[in-house]
């Protein structure tokens, strides 16, 4: 679908107008109307006026998903300061990072320190935003002069190696990323959406937080789900569409209170775990919703509540409207157009974009005679922890960074980060230093520790052997 | 060597901070820039430029925020140019021609939050100007500024940092760590410029873009230390920014210009100066062989350049249109067709604008210019790219071209109706809106040829039947409302039966041309 405004405060102004009693959010025992969302994002958003933010300023946001989380993001968005969601998972130095590539001026968080980065002007508790506010036509003046062209957000994606990497999305390219994905999702008025993915990835802020807006649907969410209180929320806001991870819906699937829980309300468009079995699909019949956060979510797919055609199956359908996708001569899908990420920040274009403006994804493909797009694989060794991207180099980066490490090897062993290390530290003390400097989805949950470095298996070529090594560390026992 | 490339292997620092910087440390003692008697070495452009940057700072302004500067050409504007780029702030020069309402609407429409300004040029009174546009300014209370008209404003400075004790400074390694965060891909500028529509483009470009390009053009015109360039285009506009100052920045030569109302004083400039090149807009030096002194003046110093009009004879070309000439534009950074030949060329060249410089891939399509490539704009403000760039990344440029069998670029006009006067673009669209605004009277603007100036901006007003219009009167109430260089030379004031139609219903523009041409 085409959007009805293309900047988060017209979007407000206009779910205030259409919608005022339709509640935009639910999370964790709390809630707010699309009113409620607009007056206190809007009396907010006087409030860090007051206290210096300007239009374009970076404002940092670190928190678990919440109503709070939302108004806040809002506050910043609707007077056009630019939004940069912060993993909670981010350990200080990879925290420190990221603030310092995105230039953020204002943090919202809690228990950060921020010593050593100067361009931060003001670190505020979530409830610790100084009271006093701007005018009220001040900030009306402020939203109106908000458009399409301008930066909404810098969210941060793992990067192979160096900096970190914060795409930046402007409100138009975002907004209509997110719209042309509700119809395949089938995301719309009155729908309510569980989507608990955290609002710090695009996940949770495009395909959940953004999405209702957009759609005038309600998003129910949870700061950290667990069965029995997810379960729980389902019955009791009468849930249409669950899209939570595929781990989770098992999981629900297979709790005691499952049984006797009431999921009537859940459209076909739902994972199928949840669904009674006979509207469950049979497995790859639905399209595999296929995004980056370079794409904001979502760029290619078909309707989730229909199996594709046959022949389609495992495919991840067809590309939406306003992307263009293509197969580079390695077999690497490309992606270009109007929706796309505008740039990654302190990366000039050239290095990001070809001449002719298509941007090299790092995933490979094929794009049948039909148009539907078939992923095939990573092309770099980044590899998925439940959902999230882990980057080999960047955790043997860390690893090598410790006292004592001579070589580390970092490979996937059966959905877990794997790590074999030659050094004479004490296996136990490599993994808690670690997990200092890593978020704790990309530290090493399998480990291969030795003083001896002939016993890291090598190709003939003298290269180490990631099978091998796969292998290796598969069968050791966690932590040997 | 020129680089088609941003990045090269050259050492070429890539952000205005590790520019400077390296200037600063080459060359302390050596004149950056001289105006008239105010001069600027490249060590006390360093420390002014420090001091106003630690100042903003504490004021608030930091990566990303916007700076404008409303200084006529001189250190001031070169200092809150350099401090801005120094945080990482974007600079956005405003024209001194700009009227209250046209400065309000600039610092509006580029989200500016911080404005640093001369108090007064020319006939201009910037200070009560700008109270009296923006009701909520109070030049005497304490920032920040909060009004509904421009928004995004905290804070008017008439009186900067560097010569004011007044200001709170931040730590110099806060300074230290703003600058370390600068990169090549941040945004340096903003460039506002006329187009099709009634409101200026704002162009935005990036350090290490801008910066790469005029080591490129530098290349190409020989623009290397020792060389002291005169040229009197204003800063506000690219080709006084880039060609003229940040080249010599980049350069890390001398660059001379002159405020000096009158032709004399220009003249005394440059024989006291004795530049080596004079570039510019020839219409900018046109007045001065009119002076009397003129035949007495010692310009010998001048071996090269464009400004014919100043250049001695035997450097002068017998006919100037068989050099190259050069064709610039704000979205390119200035010069975008050139030539490194600077020699008399064979009569078949006869209106060269020379071929595409290092990195513009050009395309000639429909007769039309569109350009491509790393040192094009990042885009306008406010605009998505996809509405300036087509999806292969080409940029159309509106200029009108034809290339002839060596590749050399000749130049026919713009294809919109843009006009180009005495190197000042001006948009019709805004000039009808000015007149309606100030009159309530249906205009239609064009451009007319002009010898000295290229064009002229002028107006065929719609009289009601039987209206009288008093033109004079008129002219008086556009200059408050747009800068000088738009309002119309030419007036005609006519009925509205007399408005040359053609049958389709739409307007004649060729028999209004001719109407405005006698006017």
């Amino acid at each position: 679908m085409t959007p009805e405004a293309e900047t988060i405060p017209a979007l407000l102004a206009l779910r205030a107008k259409a919608d005022p009693d339709v509640r935009a959010i639910v999370a964790d025992g709390e809630s707010a109307t699309y009113a409620e969302l607009d007056a206190a994002s809007a009396a907010l958003a006087a409030r860090l006026v007051a206290a210096g933010v300007v239009k374009g300023g970076r404002v940092g946001l670190q928190a678990r998903n919440s109503v709070e989380w939302a108004v806040t993001a809002y506050a910043a968005l609707r007077i056009g300061a630019v939004l940069v969601p912060l993993s909670t998972l981010l350990r200080p130095p990879e925290l420190h990072a990221q603030l310092a590539t995105a230039n953020v001026s204002h943090l919202v968080a809690d228990g950060v320190d921020a010593a050593g980065l100067p361009s931060l002007r003001a670190v505020w508790r979530t409830d610790g935003i100084p009271e006093a506010a701007a005018p009220e036509a001040l900030v009306q003046a402020m939203e109106a002069r908000v458009r399409p062209a301008d930066d909404l957000v810098v969210l941060f994606t793992s990067g192979s190696t160096g900096p970190p990497k914060g795409v930046i999305h402007t409100h138009g390219g975002a907004i209509r990323a997110t719209a042309a994905g509700l119809d395949p999702r089938g995301v719309g008025p009155g729908e309510r959406l569980y989507v608990p993915m955290p609002f710090f990835w695009t996940g949770g802020f495009g395909t959940g937080l953004l999405a209702t807006l957009i759609a005038g649907a309600t998003l129910l969410t949870e700061a950290a789900p667990e069965p029995a209180r997810t379960l729980d929320l389902l019955q009791r806001e009468r849930v249409t569409l669950f899209r939570g991870w595929p781990d989770q819906a098992k999981q629900l699937a297979a709790h005691p209170a499952f049984a006797t829980a009431d999921l009537s309300s859940l459209g076909d468009g739902s994972l199928g775990d949840l669904l009674p079995p006979e509207r469950r699909p049979a497995p790859g019949a639905r399209p595999n919703l296929f995004g980056m956060t370079e794409t904001f979510g979502p760029y290619c797919g078909e309707r989730l509540d229909t199996d594709l055609p046959p022949g389609k199956h495992g495919s991840c359908g067809r590309p939406f409207p306003g992307t263009e996708v293509r197969i580079g001569d390695t077999g690497e899908i490309e992606v270009r157009g109007p929706n796309l990420f505008r740039g990654i920040c302190g990366r000039m274009r050239p290095s990001v974009f070809s001449a002719d403006g298509w941007y090299r994804t790092g995933d490979g493909g094929r794009l049948d005679v039909d148009g539907y797009l078939w992923f095939e694989g990573r092309l770099d060794d980044m590899f998925k922890v439940k959902g999230a991207s882990v980057y080999p180099s960047e955790v043997e980066a860390a690893l090598r960074a410790l006292d004592g490490v001579r070589q580390a090897h970092v490979t996937e062993v059966a959905g877990e980060v794997g790590a074999a290390v030659v050094t004479d530290a004490a296996p136990d003390s490599l993994a808690a230093a670690v997990r200092q400097r890593l978020s704790s989805f990309k530290a090493p949950t399998r480990w291969f520790v030795t003083a001896d470095p002939g016993r890291i298996p090598v190709t003939a070529t003298g290269k180490v052997d990631k099978a091998a090594l796969r292998a290796l560390l598969a069968a050791e026992e966690e932590g040997t | 060597m020129t680089s088609p490339t941003i990045d090269a292997p050259d050492g070429l620092p890539l952000t205005v901070p590790a520019l400077l910087a390296a200037r600063a440390a080459e060359r302390p003692d050596d004149v950056l820039l001289v105006c008239d008697g105010d001069r600027l070495t490249y060590g006390e452009a360093d420390r002014r430029s420090a001091l106003l940057a630690r100042a903003l700072l504490a004021a608030g302004v930091g990566h990303g925020s916007r700076v404008a500067l409303l200084y006529p050409n001189g250190s001031d504007f070169v200092v809150g140019w350099l401090a801005a780029a120094r945080i990482g702030a974007i600079s956005v020069p405003l024209s001194t021609f700009s009227t209250s309402a046209e400065l309000a609407g600039l610092l509006r429409g580029a989200d500016v939050s911080v404005l640093l300004a001369a108090e007064t040029y020319r006939s201009h009174d910037y200070r009560a100007g700008l109270a009296a546009a923006i009701p909520e300014f109070d030049p005497d209370a304490p920032p920040p500024l909060w009004s509904p008209v421009v928004p995004s404003l905290r804070r008017i400075a008439f009186t900067a940092a560097d010569r004011d004790p007044g200001w709170t400074l931040a730590g110099a390694e806060s300074l230290a760590a703003a600058e370390a965060a600068v990169t090549p891909a941040d945004r340096m500028v903003i460039v506002h410029t006329s187009g099709s529509t009634s409101e200026p483009k704002g162009v935005i470009h990036t350090h290490g873009a801008l910066i790469r390009h005029l080591d490129n053009l530098n290349q190409m015109r020989r623009y290397a230390p020792g060389e002291v360039l005169f040229s009197n285009s204003p800063f506000f506009w690219i080709g006084g920014f880039a060609y003229a100052l940040l080249g010599t920045l980049v350069a890390g030569a001398r660059l001379v210009c002159s405020n000096a109302a009158d032709a004399a004083g220009v003249l005394d400039v440059l024989e006291r100066e004795r530049p080596t090149m004079v570039n510019g807009f020839a219409a900018s030096v046109a007045h001065l062989p009119q002076d009397p002194s003129f035949p007495t003046r010692d310009l010998s110093s001048i071996r090269r350049g464009n400004l014919y009009p100043i250049v001695p004879a035997a450097a002068r070309p017998a006919d100037p249109e068989l050099r190259h000439a050069m064709l610039g534009m704000t979205e390119a950074g200035s010069v975008c067709l050139a030539s490194e030949d600077e020699s008399d060329q064979p009569e078949h060249r006869r209106g060269s604008f020379g071929r595409p410089v290092p990195g513009f891939e050009a395309e000639v399509r429909e007769g039309v210019l569109w350009f491509r490539g790393p040192f094009l704009m990042e885009g306008y403000d406010g605009r998505e790219r996809h509405e300036t760039f087509d999806p292969d990344g080409w940029f159309c440029t509106g200029d009108l071209v034809s290339v002839d069998r060596e590749g050399f670029f000749h130049f026919h006009g713009r294809a919109g109706d843009t006009i180009k006067t005495a190197g000042a673009n001006v948009s019709p669209r805004e000039v009808e809106a000015a007149i309606l605004e100030v009159s309530g009277l249906t205009a239609h603007v064009v451009g007319v040829e002009d010898e000295a100036r290229g064009q002229v901006v002028a107006a065929l007003v719609r009289a009601p039947d039987g209206a009288a219009v008093d033109v004079d009167d008129l002219r008086a109430r556009l200059k408050d409302r747009i800068s000088d260089y738009k309002v119309p030379r030419r007036i005609a004031v006519v009925p509205d039966a007399k408005v040359p139609m053609m049958s389709s219903g739409k307007l004649d523009l060729r028999a209004l041309r001719e109407m405005l041409r006698d006017a």
